[in-house]
């Protein structure tokens, strides 16, 4: 069965209960399918995510006051300052909570407001954080340029190393940290910039092309223009004129002087009214595609935003947002790479669908909604009926889990050696709960 | 039987008119024989299907619903150049077996699950081009029309009553004879995983071996299990 809209599984939960709304609103329903579509994400941890941080780990916000975090959306955040005095003030340095306390300021490490500014500097008391997207829930692995860290406690890491939480080098293993949840740190630290493709300036339009030191062609199915022009004048009037005066893709095939009047249609023209010797050597150029036949060079047009990044080393992923457009295209190089399973960040509304759970689970949602709407105490409860959808929720939970290992059913499955080195910690001892504490 | 045909025996067991049903539309009890397909399917993993996967450079990760919308889990991957089964790992298995496993380029041999809706291969190729043949178990297409035949054996098909005439008790809130026609649901469809089990029986008997290197020339079962 396909997968369909919340809207559409209260339309059935409706008919199995016999009401239109009279006794459980389609708002309580539309409630209870979120609720329920929490828990085969969050106990059957069926489904897993990757992503990649870039290397220094960016922000949607960093703040100063608990209170600025109600206003920081659904973008990973972070508080950078420390407060002191009574969390009155907010500190960068750890001397600056000295001073506020009036007791003479002992010499500290450069403080930051940013973890970027880390690649400007030696060493600072901040810890290096890399925050997680807010529908993490398990983390499953975490990888550091491609290779698996051991994930340790901060006791341990406390109790082996001084300085682990500044130490710059090779990554070896991750924590949980000391900061709010939903961060981990990296032991080293690596603090060099390595980030990814990100288009700039995205408020401004989609990204048209790439900089930067890797070498890289564009693959368009677009391959020729709608119609050609010479000039800026030509390229003011076309900009301005209302009604448009010509539709679709429009191509410039000069050449702009950027020190004289004059436009070129050769490179090398270019270079000569500019004054430079020229370098560059002319060549059969067209205005239009269809000109190719005539031997002229076809010139490639990548219109539209970027849809992927293909690499003969490497997977890129696109790294989305909300609104469907594509604001990075990230690889497993250089970069943090996390394996969580992940749970709804949002609750989802009528109109939309699921999309974190296969088609399948529909029905598990509708059940495990019906169980909740049968339970509410009032008109309408029966617990009888409700246990049974519990079931029926539960053995959906199960069999999503056991889904989330797609080799299950291509593996050979054998009995462990019962000679070989049992690997089970043993059980701790357990005290009553009434043995006294000693301290 | 046709849609129509096992429509009208739970209509039937219900004791309601089959051509016009007060208490049902068609239309839902419709919808019931497709969730009835699918429940069944779950638990005898009875429909198997096959597709086909490009292989793309530089590319690790697959997702299932770039390959088949309809794809429950894979029972076989075989790599299509080099006559191969790929062996099931698991994300420790390789994270153990190469530290860096995702720079290493060459030839597919193993597959790794990471989620329901997406696995890897290794070693990934470094250029386009190769096919993975994918068989895998299916979740049933829905039934289109009244005299559309669900796809599993003749013999299992009376499960999808059971399962119409205790969707349908449901509706009425009889809880007790509902959960009758739910217990003899679950009966039947244990009879349908044996019947589904001729296949698992036959995919196991090609299998791997237990000795170094066999069935394959490479030493690939050795390392991997």
């Amino acid at each position: 069965m396909d997968i369909t809209t919340l809207g559409v599984q209260i339309d059935k939960m409706q008919l199995v209960l016999h009401d239109d709304g009279a006794i459980w609103s389609r708002a309580e329903l539309l409630g209870y399918l979120n609720d329920a579509y929490d828990d085969l994400l969050s106990i059957g941890r069926c489904t897993t995510r990757l992503t990649q941080i870039c290397v220094p780990p960016r922000y949607g916000f960093t703040f100063c006051y608990e209170w600025e975090d109600a206003f920081t959306d659904d973008a990973p955040s972070r508080m950078m300052l420390w407060p002191a005095l009574t969390n009155l003030y907010r500190c960068t340095y750890y001397w600056e909570a000295e001073f506020l306390e009036g007791v003479t300021p002992t010499e500290s490490r450069a403080g930051i407001t940013q973890d970027w500014e880390r690649s400007h500097i030696a060493d600072a008391d901040h810890h290096f954080v890399y925050a997680l997207p807010h529908d993490t829930d398990l983390i499953r692995v975490v990888r550091w340029n491609n290779k698996r860290l051991n994930g340790t406690s901060v006791r341990d890491l406390d109790s082996n190393d001084s300085a682990w939480f500044r130490r710059v080098g090779e990554p070896w293993w991750w924590t949980e940290g000391t900061n709010r949840r939903g961060t981990i740190e990296l032991y080293n630290l690596r603090t060099d910039y390595t980030q990814a493709y990100n288009p700039q300036d995205f408020t401004e339009g989609f990204a048209r092309y790439f900089n930067g030191s890797r070498t890289y062609t564009v693959d368009s199915s677009v391959w020729t223009n709608d119609y050609a022009y010479a000039t800026n004048g030509d390229r003011y009037t076309l900009d301005h004129a209302v009604p448009a005066l010509l539709t679709g893709l429009g191509w410039r095939f000069t050449f702009a002087s950027l020190t004289t009047a004059y436009d070129s249609t050769q490179q090398w023209e270019l270079e000569q009214v500019q004054g430079t010797v020229p370098t560059t050597v002319g060549r059969l150029r067209g205005t239009f595609g269809w000109e190719r036949l005539f031997g002229v060079t076809l010139e490639e047009f990548a219109v539209g935003t970027i849809r992927g990044i293909t690499s003969e080393d490497r997977q890129y992923f696109a790294v989305g947002d909300t609104t469907g457009g594509i604001r990075a295209l990230q690889s497993s190089v250089d970069s943090v790479e996390i394996l969580h399973t992940v749970v709804p960040d949002v609750d989802l509304g009528e109109d939309d669908e699921p999309g974190l759970v296969p088609a399948c689970a529909m029905k598990y949602l509708r059940y495990g909604a019906l169980k909740r709407a049968l339970q509410h105490p009032g008109p309408g409860q029966n617990p009888k009926i409700a246990t049974h959808y519990s079931q029926r929720e539960q053995l959906g939970i199960k069999f999503l889990t056991k889904l989330s290992d797609l080799g299950y059913y291509d593996r050979v499955h054998v009995r462990a050696s019962v000679d070989g080195e049992d690997s089970t910690r043993l059980p701790y001892a357990r005290l009553p709960s009434n043995y006294p504490s000693v301290w | 039987m046709t849609r129509q045909e096992l429509r009208s025996r739970i209509f039937d067991a219900l004791n309601v008119s089959s051509t016009s049903p007060v208490f049902w539309s068609t239309e839902e009890m419709n919808d019931i024989l497709n969730e009835a397909q699918e429940a069944f399917a779950e638990e005898a993993k009875a429909i198997h299907r096959t597709a086909l996967i490009s292989l793309r450079p530089g590319a690790s990760y697959y997702t299932t619903a770039s390959i088949a919308a309809d794809m429950l889990a894979p029972i076989r991957l075989w790599m299509q150049t080099t006559n191969r089964r790929l062996t099931a790992v698991s994300l420790d298995q390789l994270d153990r077996y190469h530290e860096r496993w995702q720079e290493s380029s060459g030839t597919p041999e193993v597959w790794c699950p990471i989620s329901w809706d997406w696995f890897a291969v290794y070693p990934h190729p470094t250029v386009g081009g190769g096919v993975i043949r994918l068989d895998y178990i299916a979740f049933p297409r829905d039934l289109q029309h009244d005299d559309d035949k669900p796809e599993i054996f003749e013999s299992d098909q009376e499960t999808l009553i059971f399962y119409g005439v205790y969707q349908g008790l449901m509706k009425r809130w009889d809880i007790v004879t509902a959960l009758e026609a739910y217990g003899r649901f679950v009966d039947r469809m244990r009879s349908g995983v044996v019947n589904a089990g001729v296949q698992v029986r036959e995919s196991q008997a090609i299998q791997q071996g237990m000795a170094s290197g066999t069935p394959y020339r490479s030493d690939i079962g050795s390392r991997w299990s």
